[in-house]
């Protein structure tokens, strides 16, 4: 029963969608305020309806109730309860069940926060909103429903894949989710803008909220992937330059071109048509992204004959969001009003190489992960871009964007002083110096240019706080008084300094950990010691334990520097039993931001296991930076201004602002 | 792309010539960007790019020796020979074979009688130098001719793959 | 089901109220809409004067802000005229009503009625284990597989699900016809070898034919060896009357077991079903009935064990009583005794192969001798 209303309310949200999608959106051209106000309950009760339906499955999962077949396939009864829970979304069905989800979520939040939107606007961007939804949930039902029953019910299920009973990989899905979808608010409002034929500085500002919403989800989404990677995987990367990690980047890229681009919007009127733009590519390639990884289109193009209908589904979607949109934006694009003007050297132009070496590099990354593709449909000849391709081409790109970035904020609007600005960089550029000789001088080993990268990297923490440092007169007034300027800063300062300085942190970690990691892949006998970065490692043998739904083989390793134990160290396999499939479960010991990192291979019958050992310094730099620049979002998001109009709106005279529903 | 700068000054004709010498100079600066990171990827795609190969294609071309390659089919069974961290073992697609070596650790779902694909190049000697054996979704990368090949000779065991993650 | 319907029923009227309600609800003549506009920009001055009082901007720069602002600020209030809302119209609201009153039913109505299976119920795993297998559901899965079988009858997994339930049945011949399509289509294994066997065995009443014993020796080639298939054999060299060989097997097998293998113990009744030992006669009628207590029974078994001892130890006795003897004390806890017993059996019956194979099977079989010791 509880299956079969979880399948209605599906069903029952479509037909809600069609509602969404055609009554505001007649309302609007009409002007009858009648219709434009269903736009809201209707996203309210889409909401719950998904929720629901949601719910539905997640019972049937925690239950293990195979009558339904999507269970079947990805659920086992003796799975840990969290895993019978992350299975929802561990599968194609239900992973696209939860994107419509937040989907609608946030249209949900859209109804009822976006009291301060114009009501044409609120109309027409749930009607876009709905649009994508209907799109979805059909999608979802008629060519991937995870309601589907089997009859008679099976008496076990087949498991979830091991790979993903994993704690991160629990959470990972949703934070990526939050993020692809979050950037279909920054679509509908650009589709709204485009309808209405007009876009200024309050568009800009009423589109951040969301924006940066996502942002910070889809970089902690990324983050989470590649820690996964790194620590599931056994071979101690962090990053593959893998298509399902490139189809994160590449909306991760235009979306952080967005969030400047639409600064300068809010700030300058200036940028409208080339916003707008990146607004649209942004969730075109979070819309590819989901489908790269969900399509199977990855593995190969014949993936795609397999099921010709989801093949067929994904095209259509695909071609008519993206190229609806694009028409639309052909056509109605010149009709938007120019803004200001500005000189090459200023925040905006400062600002608008940021957008074109981001786009360059998503470009970059865009063709050598599509390209493979496109050739294989087209010529049948398989080729692989693997990570040379893209080391020789995301760097180089990247670098300007990296060196541009302390300047930015220290330009003023319309036209600014470089050479003022440089100024007031002496402090982050002699750090970058120091650091840069430090490194060459006493660190052996690494790659030439590796000291060189820990400049940029210093360069860009040190130089992310000079703004601060600058606006609040720190060491030029008293203390006391650049306290009260700190204070009176807006906090989206602050975001901006702490996110620019996070990329510089991440940096740190990649240069460090990837020019000073140590490696060694030893077969040891218990008992025999192996060396790496000054460490003894001692091989303390072989033991077996029994989880839930599997058996581990665990390796023991004593770590010691100077003949004291420091560490231990139990990389294991694990044979899950329903799928006999057998896994590699990394060990690692964290020393300050350096990691010692242990994979076991195999036993062989020679007595001796093969283990797979990595020193990387400071390689916890790059979550930790991922983390630091979400922080900064935060911080943006908190910031005052983007409340404008909601919560002082009470005191005012007019209550004109509150939109009749 | 389009960028707008539009005018603050008093005399429209000012305006005009400033607004068009603003979009040139930036035109401009789009363009170099563009060109120079055209090359760049063209240039990285005549360094990088590595063609697929199955044990009868290298067999049929007779690849330069040292050309890198992913090669990709089975692992032949009972051909796995370990020798401290290097492994020995042979590449199969049922038609043609093809020795390789491998040092390093094998991934989680290297076994006899599965799909691999390793990188690499062949020596003087015909014998595949791997430096690298895919570990990541690599139960994905049977190219699909092998495995109809594969299928058709009842040697498709495709419940021991499973589906890629993420 | 009549939960299904009304939750359904709930669910649409819901829905439907949600439009009707928002459509009936009287709203004033709504603002202007430029007035959000307004709102942003103000907003944005406020923003300057702030920049401005705290010294975060010089006079000239707040100056030119202040205007752009102020330009976008008038060119908004100026919209605000044009962008009026029309006036609500009976009409189309009405439209909007008829839309979401038939549309909405029809649309999830007719979509769930293509894709829903309203008759499926939920099948919870802790519910189905609590409800004891059914006879009549059993037969009718069988009668479904057997139908999906007969459709598709190289479906090799439905074969194996089928044959283990046949078997249990009590239809072995079905259950040995399943267990070789199952090898035939999905290859030969040990254990599926092994229930191949087990399944002509039953079929054979208890008799390892010929087939049965192809299929048990195929079930312990390879590495990884069959134990049920081991077993097996041993019972059919037990049933040639070759007990030596049958001990040999079962005695490997006992070496080779882990200390806690779940087969342990079927592996120990089958060695002292092995030794043939006749049953300890015990006391029956008038003098069972004297016997209360369970201490007093105890007691009598015990005088009789002795007693059986005493005369054995004395005058000698045939293979049967010696194995009753020490069974019997193996069984009261007397285990060094039990042990002597079997020792001194060993003794008396030395020249004879098939004695020495029955003493080995029991002493093993009781835990006397080997692993279990």
């Amino acid at each position: 029963m509880i299956a079969e209303a979880g399948h209605y309310a599906l069903v029952l949200a479509l037909a809600v969608a069609l509602l969404q999608a055609a009554l505001p959106l007649w309302g609007a051209r009409a002007r009858d305020a009648a219709l434009m106000g269903l736009g809201s309950p209707l996203a309210v009760a889409q909401f719950v309806l998904v929720a629901i339906s949601f719910a539905a499955l997640t019972h049937a999962y925690v239950t293990s109730d195979f009558s339904v077949l999507n269970v079947v396939e990805n659920s086992h009864s003796a799975k840990p309860l969290i895993y019978k829970i992350s299975g929802v979304w561990g599968n194609h069905e239900g992973s696209l069940l939860l994107w419509v989800l937040i989907l609608v979520l946030f249209g949900a939040l859209v109804a009822l926060f976006g009291r301060n939107l114009p009501l044409r606007l609120k109309a027409d961007v749930l009607a876009v909103q709905a649009m994508i939804s209907v799109a979805f949930l059909l999608f979802v039902l008629v060519t991937s429903n995870p309601f589907r029953r089997v009859w008679p019910a099976p008496l076990e299920g087949q498991d979830l894949n091991p790979l993903l009973q994993d704690p991160g990989l629990a959470i990972h899905p949703p934070l990526l989710y939050i993020g692809y979808v979050g950037f279909s608010m920054a679509f509908s409002f650009a589709v709204a803008a485009l309808l209405e034929g007009r876009v200024d500085a309050a568009w800009a500002r009423w589109v951040r909220p969301w924006t940066l919403t996502a942002w910070l989800f889809l970089t902690l989404g990324i983050a989470m992937g590649s820690y996964w990677a790194y620590y599931e995987l056994g071979w101690g990367g962090f990053w593959f330059w893998d298509p399902v990690e490139n189809a994160s980047l590449m909306p991760w890229l235009s979306g952080t071109a967005l969030l400047h681009s639409a600064v300068v919007m809010e700030k300058r009127e200036a940028l409208k048509v080339w916003t707008i733009l990146l607004a649209l590519l942004t969730f075109a390639l979070s819309l590819l992204g989901t489908f790269l990884v969900r399509s199977g289109v990855l593995t190969s193009v014949h993936a795609f004959a397999v099921d010709p209908a989801r093949g067929v589904a994904i095209l259509l979607i695909l071609s008519v969001f993206v190229g609806g949109s694009l028409t639309l934006y052909a056509f109605r694009a010149p009709v938007l009003k120019q803004g200001g003007l500005f000189a090459p050297v200023s925040r905006e132009g400062a600002l608008v190489m940021n957008n074109i070496f981001l786009t360059a590099a998503c470009a970059a990354v865009f063709i050598g992960t599509l390209y493979p593709l496109a050739l294989e449909a087209f010529t049948g000849e398989k080729i692989s871009v693997g990570p040379p391709f893209f080391n020789m081409t995301f760097g180089p790109i990247m670098l300007p964007v990296l060196m541009v970035m302390p300047f930015a904020p220290l330009l003023a609007w319309k036209r600014g002083d470089a050479l003022r600005a440089a100024q007031g960089l002496t402090f982050a550029f002699g750090v970058a110096i120091l650091g840069t000789a430090l490194v060459a001088g006493f660190l052996r080993g690494g790659p030439t240019l590796a000291p060189l990268g820990v400049g940029v990297a210093l360069f860009a923490m040190v130089g992310a706080f000079a703004e601060i440092q600058e606006r609040t007169k720190l060491f030029r007034a008293p203390l006391a008084e650049s306290l009260r300027r700190a204070r009176g800063l807006p906090s989206s300062a602050w975001g901006a300094a702490l996110a620019h300085a996070g990329v510089g942190v991440t940096l740190l970690g990649i240069v460090a950990a990837t020019a000073w990691s140590s490696e060694s892949i030893v077969a040891l006998k218990p008992g025999e010691t192996a060396k790496l970065a000054g460490m003894e490692l001692t091989f303390d043998g072989v033991s077996q334990r029994k989880g839930p739904n599997y058996r581990s083989t665990i390796a023991a390793l004593t770590v010691r520097e100077d003949g004291k134990v420091i560490a231990t160290l139990e990389p294991g396999r694990r044979l899950y039993l329903a799928r006999n499939m057998d896994l590699s479960e990394s060990s690692i010991a964290t020393f300050g931001f350096s990691q010692l990192y242990a994979s076991m291979a195999e036993e062989r019958d020679d007595g001796q296991t093969g283990l797979r050992l990595h020193y990387k310094p400071l390689v916890v730099l790059i979550w930790l930076g991922s983390v630091i620049m979400s922080l900064g979002g935060l911080l943006s998001l908190a910031d005052r201004r983007l409340r404008v109009g909601a919560p002082r709106k009470a005191a005012r005279p007019a209550p004109a602002l509150q939109p009749a529903e | 792309m389009t960028i707008d700068a539009a005018p603050s000054f008093p005399s429209p004709r000012r305006r005009a010539g400033a607004r068009k010498r603003r979009r040139l100079a930036l035109l401009a600066v789009v363009g170099v960007v563009l060109a120079a990171a055209t090359a760049l990827i063209l240039n990285a795609f005549s360094d990088t790019l590595v063609f697929f190969r199955t044990p009868s294609e290298i067999a049929a071309r007779a690849e330069a020796p040292g050309a890198r390659l992913r090669l990709g089919g089975l692992v032949k069974q009972g051909s796995v020979r370990h020798e401290g961290t290097t492994t020995h073992f042979v590449v199969t697609d049922m038609k043609s074979e093809l020795p390789v070596t491998f040092t390093g650790l094998l991934p989680d779902l290297f076994r006899e009688g599965q799909g691999v694909v390793t990188e690499g190049s062949v020596g003087q000697d015909g014998v595949f130098r791997a430096d690298s054996v895919l570990a990541k979704h690599d139960e994905n990368y049977m190219p699909k001719d092998v495995a109809d090949r594969l299928k058709a000779q009842g040697e498709w065991r495709p419940e021991t793959g499973g589906a890629a993650p993420k | 089901m009549t939960a299904l319907w009304l939750t359904v029923a709930l669910m649409t009227g819901a829905a439907v109220f949600v439009v009707l309600g928002s459509l009936a609800r009287r709203r004033e003549v709504p603002a202007d809409a430029a007035e959000a506009d307004v709102a942003v920009y103000r907003d944005q001055i406020d923003e300057i004067a702030r920049d401005r009082a705290r010294g975060l901007i010089d006079e000239r720069d707040a100056d030119s802000a202040r205007v752009e602002v102020a330009r976008r600020l008038i060119a908004a209030s100026d919209r605000g005229g044009l962008e009026a809302e029309a006036a609500p119209s009976v009409r189309r609201r009405r439209a909007a009503a008829v839309i979401a009153l038939v549309g909405l039913p029809l649309v999830s109505l007719g979509g769930y009625a293509v894709l829903g299976s309203p008759g499926v119920p939920d099948q919870p795993l802790a519910a189905r284990a609590k409800q004891a297998p059914d006879v009549s559901r059993v037969a009718d899965m069988v009668s479904r597989v057997e139908a999906a079988l007969a459709k598709n009858p190289d479906d090799g997994r439905g074969w194996e699900v089928i044959a283990p339930i046949y078997l249990g049945m009590g239809r072995a011949d079905d259950a040995a016809g399943a267990y070789r399509n199952v090898i035939r289509l999905l290859g030969s294994t040990p254990d599926r070898q092994a229930n191949l066997g087990e399944a002509l065995f039953a079929a054979a009443e208890g008799v390892v034919t010929q087939d049965a014993r192809i299929a048990f020796e195929r079930s312990v080639e390879g590495d990884a060896p069959s134990i049920k298939g081991s077993l097996y054999l041993a019972r059919a060299a037990q049933q040639d009357g070759d007990l030596p060989a049958a001990l040999a097997r079962l005695k490997t097998l006992m070496e080779r077991a882990p200390k806690d293998a779940p087969y342990l113990g079927a592996l120990k009744d089958e060695l002292q079903r092995m030794a043939e030992v006749p049953p300890l006669p015990l006391p029956t009628g008038a003098e069972a009935e004297a016997l209360k207590t369970p201490e007093q029974r105890m007691a009598k078994v015990r005088e009789m064990v002795d007693a059986l001892g005493d005369r054995l130890a004395g005058e000698g006795g045939d293979l049967g009583e010696w194995l009753r003897l020490a069974r019997a004390r193996a069984v009261l806890g007397d285990t060094d005794k039990a042990r002597a017993a079997i020792e001194q059996a060993r003794a008396k019956f030395s020249g004879d192969g098939r004695a020495a194979a029955r003493l080995d099977a029991l002493a093993l079989g009781l835990g006397l001798e080997g692993r279990g010791a």
